[in-house]
C-alpha cells in the first residue's frame, strides 16, 4: 500500500532524474535510406477526410437508416401518441449520439480527454437506454411474452441487428485507421452509435410496446454492437 | 506531419529526424535485438506512410507513431510464437543473448545494462516516460493502460534500477 502511495505521490528520491539516461541510438544509414525511399517515392497529397466530414457522414448514415425504417413503418398503423413519443425519444437519443461522436471520435487521438469518460459512456449509456425502455414499456407477464411474443421479438431483433450492422460498420469504415491509441474503445463507441441508431429507429417502426420486447429486441442490440464495435475497432481503427 | 500528408517529401525528412531516434530506441528496448528493431522501424514507417491520410489534425505525433510501433511489435511477437525457431544463415540455431558480466565504467553504460535487465513492463514504461519523453497520460495511451498503472511500473522499475546500479557501483570499487 505504501509503495502504491509513494508511486502515486511521486514521493521517491529520484537520483536518476536529470542523470545520464542513454542517448537514443540511431538506425543504420542503409535502413534510413530504405525507409526514406519507400515513404517519399512518387509522393502525392494523401487522400484525406477531415474529422468534420467523418462526423457529418456518420450522422447522415444514422439519419438515413432511421429514415428508411421510419418510412417502412409508415404503412403500419400505430397509435399517434406512441409514434410521437417514439419520435421525441429518437430526437433525445440522437442528441446523445452526437455527444458520443464528439467525445469519442471527432477530437484527435491523444486529445480525447480521460479514458474513464469514454469508458463511462460505454458502460452507462446502454444501461440508461435499457432503463429508458423499461420506463416507456408496458409491463406484461413473462409467461405471456414467451408464449405469444417471441416470434415478433425475433423478427424485430433481427431487423435491429441488420440495421445496426449497417450503421456500426459504416461508422467504423468512416473512421478507419484514425486511432492507433485506443482503437477498441473508439470502435466500441462507433458500435454504440450504430446500435442506438438501430434501436431507436426500430422503436418508431415497432408495433409492440411491451417491456420484455423493448428490452430484449431493442435494448440488447445496443449492448451487442458495443462488443462488435470493440472487436471491429481493433481491426479497422488502428492503422 | 501536416506537410508530409500534403505531399511534401522534405517534411518527411524532418519528421524522420525528430521521431526515428526515439522510436528506434523504444523498439530496441522492446526487442533487445538491433535487426528486429530495424525491421520494426521500417514496418512502422510504412504503416505511417499508408495511414497518413487517416491522421487527424492535432493528434500528438510521437504517441501516435509509438502506438503503431508497439502494435507492430506485438503482432510480430504473436506470429513468431506460431513459427518454428528461425535458423541463422549457416543453418544453426541462433545463440542466446548472454548476460554481460563485465562491469561498466560509466553511468550511462551501467544504466543501459540495468534498463535492459528489467522486466518488459517496467522497461517499457521507463523508456517511454524517461527516455522518449512522453507524459504519463501519453505513455498510458501507448501502453493501453491507466496512468496509475504506468506510475506504478515506472516506480517499480526505478526501485529495481537503483538496486542494480548500487550493485554496479559496489562491483566497480
Amino acid at each position: 500500500m505504501s509503495e502504491r502511495r509513494d508511486a502515486l505521490d511521486g514521493d521517491w528520491p529520484d537520483t536518476l532524474d536529470g542523470g545520464a539516461w542513454p542517448e537514443p541510438p540511431r538506425p543504420r544509414d542503409e535502413v534510413t535510406a530504405r525507409i526514406r525511399e519507400v515513404c517519399t517515392r512518387d509522393i502525392a497529397p494523401a487522400r484525406r477526410l477531415s474529422a468534420r466530414f467523418r462526423l457529418v457522414a456518420s450522422l447522415a448514415l444514422s439519419a438515413a437508416v432511421f429514415l428508411v425504417l421510419f418510412l417502412l413503418s409508415s404503412a403500419w398503423a400505430k397509435p399517434e401518441g406512441a409514434l410521437r413519443a417514439a419520435l421525441f425519444g429518437a430526437a433525445g437519443w440522437g442528441a446523445v449520439m452526437v455527444v458520443v461522436l464528439l467525445v469519442g471520435l471527432v477530437r484527435p487521438p491523444g486529445r480525447r480527454g480521460p479514458l474513464s469518460l469514454r469508458v463511462g459512456l460505454l458502460l452507462g449509456l446502454p444501461v440508461a437506454f435499457l432503463v429508458y425502455q423499461l420506463g416507456i414499456g408496458v409491463a406484461a407477464p413473462w409467461g405471456e411474452f414467451v408464449t405469444t411474443g417471441t416470434g415478433h421479438a425475433l423478427t424485430c431483433g433481427l431487423g435491429a441487428m441488420l440495421f445496426g450492422a449497417i450503421t456500426s460498420l459504416g461508422v467504423l469504415w468512416l473512421w478507419r485507421g484514425t486511432d492507433p491509441l485506443t482503437p477498441r474503445v473508439s470502435g466500441a463507441l462507433a458500435g454504440l452509435v450504430g446500435g442506438m441508431t438501430s434501436a431507436i429507429a426500430i422503436g418508431t417502426a415497432c408495433r409492440s410496446g411491451e417491456t420484455h420486447h423493448l428490452c430484449l429486441s431493442h435494448g440488447a442490440v445496443v449492448v451487442a454492437f458495443v462488443v462488435v464495435g470493440a472487436l471491429g475497432g481493433k481491426r479497422w481503427l488502428a492503422p | 506531419m501536416e506537410r508530409y500528408v500534403a505531399g511534401d517529401a522534405a517534411a518527411f525528412d524532418e519528421l524522420y529526424r525528430r521521431v526515428a531516434p526515439r522510436l528506434f530506441g523504444y523498439l530496441l528496448r522492446l526487442t533487445r535485438n538491433r535487426e528486429r528493431a530495424e525491421d520494426l522501424l521500417q514496418i512502422t514507417f510504412v504503416k505511417v506512410h499508408r495511414a497518413r491520410g487517416s491522421y487527424l489534425t492535432g493528434a500528438p505525433l510521437l504517441p501516435w507513431v509509438l502506438a503503431i510501433a508497439r502494435r507492430s511489435f506485438l503482432d510480430e511477437r504473436r506470429s513468431a510464437r506460431l513459427r518454428t525457431e528461425d535458423l541463422s544463415d549457416d543453418g544453426t540455431l541462433p545463440e542466446p543473448v548472454e548476460e554481460r558480466d563485465e562491469v561498466p565504467v560509466e553511468l550511462a553504460s551501467a544504466l543501459e545494462q540495468a534498463l535492459d535487465g528489467l522486466p518488459e513492463q517496467y522497461r517499457e514504461a521507463i523508456q517511454l516516460t524517461k527516455v522518449s519523453g512522453l507524459s504519463l497520460q501519453q505513455a498510458a495511451l501507448v501502453l493501453g493502460t491507466s496512468v496509475t498503472a504506468v506510475k506504478l511500473r515506472v516506480h517499480r522499475g526505478y526501485v529495481s534500477l537503483r538496486q542494480r546500479l548500487e550493485r554496479f557501483q559496489r562491483a566497480g570499487r
